[in-house]
């Protein structure tokens, strides 16, 4: 999947910056805003190319941070479980019964 | 003789209730991991494995963002080059015109490109976030060994996180394939020197076909350049799809895998890098292709996958409108 955005915007990017280098010190003062902007252009383009094959949301951040706190309480309740297994045998051992 | 025989009963033979509590004690710890169908070596390997997802797409992100900066890099000068041009560049200004140090940075720099604010804390704010994401995805499993026991139910609603964040590395990793970076300032800096030879009219044909020969071989250079940098950013992206494709068979499988499977599948990832390093761009292609036709083979995945999908384009339309 070829993006045109992206192509153009370096196609841009290149044909100024030619003139540029070729352009002498007074002249490139002149140049050096609309360069910057092409060159933001591919910035942009890339980031856009880049952003379009993202499908997290913020709401998945906070859905991943509920498992986690499902997983912290499962680990809470399985050391209370493993506490309970060694007080039972403690228990077991040590209390003497009739 | 008495003593002894006295002390017999509460050693030898404990009461039906001390056998109670023995059983309670042993058949409490022997039963979760039969009903869980998990051990905490098995957590321990599913954690790590996402912790080396969560490395391996760092690494992506980072040469995602040093693309993106060589892209728009200017050309690297020694410091007599920047001497030179800093002089001839002040000497070409009318003596009238004022000086002050924005003008000086640019007589000193004039190929530098000044990104505005907007556009740097956008880009900071794609990459920074999606290396988040990767980040709250390990956290999850922070706590599993503890709670290996209790943990499945949990652990398989990590899939379709591992499913989605899987799919994005592979979807990366194909958009810079079809996508090659281009050295922009390299590339026109090599034009630039060729277009004077061709306006040269000192040279003779001979000064010209060996200059341009020269220039050729920087040209080829700069296309090389650009080679091993698309390639570096495919192969981390291949990598991070990879470690997230073993993170979702973790996940799916988690109490069905045996121990040995387990090992089998984290080993491999450890050497995923070893197996990308050196591939061309058609082989990684290839590679990450496999990928996204795991993903779409299996019917759980597909249906992941394919919610991932609808997500993007509803971005893409969102996007264009």
């Amino acid at each position: 999947m070829n993006n045109k955005i992206i192509d153009d915007a370096k196609a841009a990017a290149e044909a100024l910056d030619l003139a540029y280098n070729q352009a002498d010190f007074p002249t490139q003062i002149q140049l050096k805003p609309s360069r910057d902007a092409a060159f933001e252009a591919v910035d942009a383009a890339e980031r856009t190319l880049i952003g379009s094959q993202l499908a997290f949301t913020p709401a998945n951040i906070s859905e991943m941070a509920g498992i986690r706190g499902e997983i912290e309480k499962a680990a809470d309740t399985q050391s209370l479980i493993v506490g309970a297994e060694k007080l039972v045998a403690f228990l077991a051992k040590n209390v003497p019964i009739a | 003789m008495n003593n002894k025989n006295e002390m017999v009963p509460c050693v030898k033979k404990p009461g039906k209730r001390r056998y109670v509590w023995r059983i309670l004690s042993r058949g409490l710890i022997f039963a979760l991991p039969l009903l869980s169908g998990c051990t905490g070596e098995k957590a321990r390997q599913l954690a790590t494995a996402a912790t080396l997802f969560k490395s391996n797409a760092h690494d992506a992100i980072t040469a995602m963002r040093g693309l993106m900066d060589a892209q728009i890099a200017p050309t690297v000068k020694t410091d007599t080059q920047r001497a030179d041009q800093f002089v001839s560049n002040i000497l070409s200004l009318p003596v009238a015109a004022p000086l002050d140090s924005n003008m000086m940075d640019m007589a000193i720099d004039p190929y530098s490109i000044k990104l505005s604010s907007a556009e740097i804390a956008a880009r900071n704010a794609l990459l920074d976030n999606l290396d988040q994401e990767y980040v709250a995805f390990a956290s999850m499993f922070d706590d599993l060994e503890r709670g290996s026991f209790l943990a499945a139910k949990s652990v398989a609603k990590t899939k379709t996180y591992a499913a989605t964040l899987t799919a994005q590395m592979s979807g990366i990793a194909k958009v810079v394939a079809d996508n090659p970076p281009e050295l922009i300032q390299q590339r026109v800096a090599v034009m630039t020197q060729i277009q004077k030879v061709r306006k040269d009219q000192t040279l003779t044909a001979d000064q010209k076909r060996q200059q341009l020969s020269d220039l050729l071989n920087l040209w080829l250079g700069v296309k090389a350049q650009e080679g091993s940098l698309q390639q570096g950013v495919v192969s981390k992206c291949l990598i991070a799809a990879s470690s997230g494709q073993s993170v979702l068979q973790l996940a799916d499988s988690y109490d069905r895998l045996s121990l040995d499977d387990i090992n089998q599948l984290t080993t491999g990832m450890i050497s995923l890098a070893a197996q990308v390093s050196g591939k061309n761009l058609t082989d990684l292609k290839t590679q990450n292709a496999r990928i996204q036709s795991f993903l779409a083979a299996n019917s759980d995945y597909k249906a992941l996958a394919d919610s991932a999908l609808e997500k993007i384009q509803s971005q893409l339309i969102s996007g264009a409108k």
